[in-house]
């Protein structure tokens, strides 16, 4: 059981919950007296699993861990090939890899799974090409930018939810505008 | 376009800086999704480690009530006594009382994991809250191994009277 009074706290006043507030429906917080409604699911009367620590090598002749030698070797990683005690070992997609591996593999966004943040190139440059047309001017400088964000990121992934290219679409079209605008003043200022 | 295996779970909700928030599921776990405009963070909640949500309610919605009622019969009277500039914005603070009543109560949702509790700020209406428990409950507790411990309930010691051969060892 993994009973623990101190965890679940009322959501405005942190004041600890009493068992009867617990799947009950809404109940007054017994420090706030706001309506507290606590559902909680199976996993909270689980203890944990305790983790593996990887055992001891008993003599030379067994294989030891590459980050631990201490550590007698139990798999190997099926990334870089090195022996892994049970402590480095992470299982991913049915696969023991090790920790340097799993670093790699986030740093390199493999995994969408790892990813917590994106960068929404396509906002951005929808943006440069909207917001900076109503004061004109700086659209000489802020349109080209708006193009070249276009083109360079056209082909990086977009967000983890459902997104279509449309903003891009429209950025290209509009700062694609604009330079063609600026292209003709400028040709015309010269032509006088 | 990939097809992404996130379904949204309801609108996204704005605030006042310009943030969106909002929340999203998948067959294994719960997405928040935090973003300014120009960047998106996402927190994932897997179903397998969701202990508990907690939702209160918070007066918050009844406070913006009392100041948009205030605000708006102050320049509705403005506007009766003569001043035609203050319908607009009087109009305005009784539409602003009006969507904030039928949004409903506010509230502060809380999810808890074995390592953490972080709010969910997409969810801060109570009845947006409770149709978001409705949904989750089932997919969470399909998720986690039925525990016998799990509702706890409690057992009341039966006593001689009740069922005298009880444990008379008949």
């Amino acid at each position: 059981m993994n009973l623990d009074p101190e965890k679940l706290r009322c959501a405005k006043c942190d004041y600890p919950l009493h068992d009867a507030q617990l799947n009950n429906g809404p109940q007054p917080c017994y420090y706030c007296g706001h309506q507290v409604n606590a559902v909680v699911f199976p996993a909270f009367y689980e203890s944990l699993e305790k983790g593996g620590s990887g055992e001891t090598r008993a003599s030379d002749a067994e294989a030891g861990c590459f980050y631990h030698p201490q550590k007698r070797a139990e798999r190997v990683c099926a990334s870089c090939g090195r022996f892994i005690c049970e402590l480095c070992s992470v299982n991913l997609d049915d696969n023991d890899i090790c920790a340097r591996c799993l670093e790699i593999s986030v740093e390199n966004k493999e995994y969408v799974m790892f990813e917590n943040q994106r960068v929404l190139y396509d906002s951005i440059a929808l943006q440069l090409s909207v917001l900076p047309a109503v004061f004109i001017l700086p659209t000489i400088l802020t349109a080209p930018a708006s193009a070249y964000l276009c083109v360079r990121y056209w082909k990086a992934p977009l967000s983890i939810i459902p997104r279509t290219k449309i903003r891009f679409i429209l950025a290209f079209l509009i700062s694609g505008a604009q330079i063609t605008a600026w292209a003709y003043l400028i040709y015309e200022i010269l032509r006088l | 376009m990939a097809k992404s295996a996130y379904k949204m779970l309801f609108k996204s909700r704005w605030s006042i800086s310009g943030k969106r928030y909002a929340l999203y599921r998948t067959g294994d776990h719960l997405l928040s999704l935090i973003s300014n405009g120009y960047t998106e963070r996402y927190r994932r909640f897997y179903y397998r480690d969701i202990h508990a949500l907690v939702v209160t309610t918070t007066p918050a919605g009844q406070i913006w009530n009392v100041i948009f009622g205030v605000l708006g019969t102050a320049l509705m009277a403005g506007f009766l006594s003569g001043n035609r500039a203050y319908l607009i914005p009087g109009g305005l603070c009784f539409l602003a009382l009006l969507i904030n009543t039928v949004l409903g109560p506010t509230c502060v949702c809380r999810i808890t994991t074995a390592v953490q509790t972080e709010k969910l700020p997409s969810l801060t209406r109570r009845r947006k809250a409770d149709k978001a428990i409705a949904l989750l409950k089932p997919l969470i507790e399909k998720v986690q191994s039925p525990d016998p411990a799990y509702p706890p309930v409690v057992r009341e010691k039966s006593t001689n009277s009740d069922n005298p051969d009880e444990f008379s060892g008949v």
